[in-house]
């Protein structure tokens, strides 16, 4: 199973590059901005992507409701992939999840854990003066 | 009212839905888009990505005039009329759609294409349809999104307005 991460800048390749960084794990992900491309241009490219193998697949956007999501949603459909999921809302715990994960769970699973984990970091973590 | 025209060919997109209708206050959203009309799935993920309080009209451009004006005359409405390329919009105006001013938002890179403003590209064609627009007595803008810095077109169309 592989995983690409589409972005607005460089958001996909930084979130990447940090996650391996940070857990020194190495799996098929690779990132793709939507610099550079028109709607059409993207929509190619991650056609492009999914059309290189078979095999279930992974698709992790910045926002789902932006351009990048609409992109990938538009390119699976086009594909004709039922095996190829769109997750929206990439975020780096979500990003760790599928570097430790991938391979390693059945792609529900995957879908369950990465949206588990991106949605749990997402906390008010408290503040204010110490008493 | 239509609180702004824009041409950004990545149609309906947060800096849309954001940049702009958040500032503008807008209340609806009408993708003016042949291919997006006439496509039910591709009509639903942008309107999947409307937020609450806003919402999105799909309309070919052949019918969106109408629309427009109609929209046009009612102060409640805030309408951010989005269109994908200076030709549907040249087409939307040519129907009679009463529009004074056009934003040129977003048009990227692709092949055809090159840097007619910072950051905005526009092949021959294009620049010749943004003329035509200019002579519809359309206002013609350069900007991002509200609030940021505005250019009009000058040299990037060849100087002033006929």
């Amino acid at each position: 199973m592989r995983a690409l991460i589409v972005s607005h800048g460089q958001l996909a390749a930084e979130l990447l590059a940090s996650a391996r960084s940070i857990c020194a794990l190495d799996a098929p992900v690779e990132a793709l901005s939507n610099e550079g491309h028109g709607p059409d241009e993207l929509r190619a490219a991650i056609q492009a992507w999914i059309e290189a193998a078979p095999g279930d697949a992974l698709v992790l956007v910045d926002a789902g409701g932006g351009s990048c999501g609409i992109a990938a949603r538009l390119a699976v459909a086009r594909c004709g992939r039922p095996d190829v999921r769109v997750l929206g809302g990439a975020n780096l715990p979500m990003v760790l999840a599928l570097l430790s994960s991938l391979g390693e769970l059945d792609p529900s699973a995957l879908v369950e854990k990465l949206l588990a984990r991106a949605r749990g970091d997402v906390a008010d973590l408290g503040g204010g003066a110490l008493t | 009212m239509i609180a702004m025209a824009r041409i950004d060919d990545r149609l309906v997109h947060g800096q849309v839905l954001v940049g702009c209708c958040g500032p503008l206050r807008a209340t609806r959203v009408l993708l003016v888009n042949d291919r997006v009309a006439g496509d039910e799935f591709e009509a639903s993920c942008y309107d999947a990505a409307v937020p609450p309080g806003l919402r999105l009209e799909v309309l070919a451009v052949s019918a969106a005039a109408a629309r427009v004006a109609e929209l046009a005359a009612v102060p409640a409405e805030r309408c951010v009329v989005v269109v994908g390329d200076p030709g549907d919009m040249l087409r939307l105006v040519e129907s009679g759609a009463p529009l004074d001013e056009v934003v040129l938002g977003g048009l990227h890179h692709r092949a055809g294409r090159d840097e007619t403003w910072p950051g905005v590209y526009a092949s021959a064609p294009e620049r010749e349809q943004l003329r035509a627009l200019l002579a519809h007595g359309v206002e013609l803008v350069v900007q991002a999104v509200p609030g940021a810095p505005r250019h009009a077109p000058g040299e990037g169309l060849g100087g002033a307005r006929p």
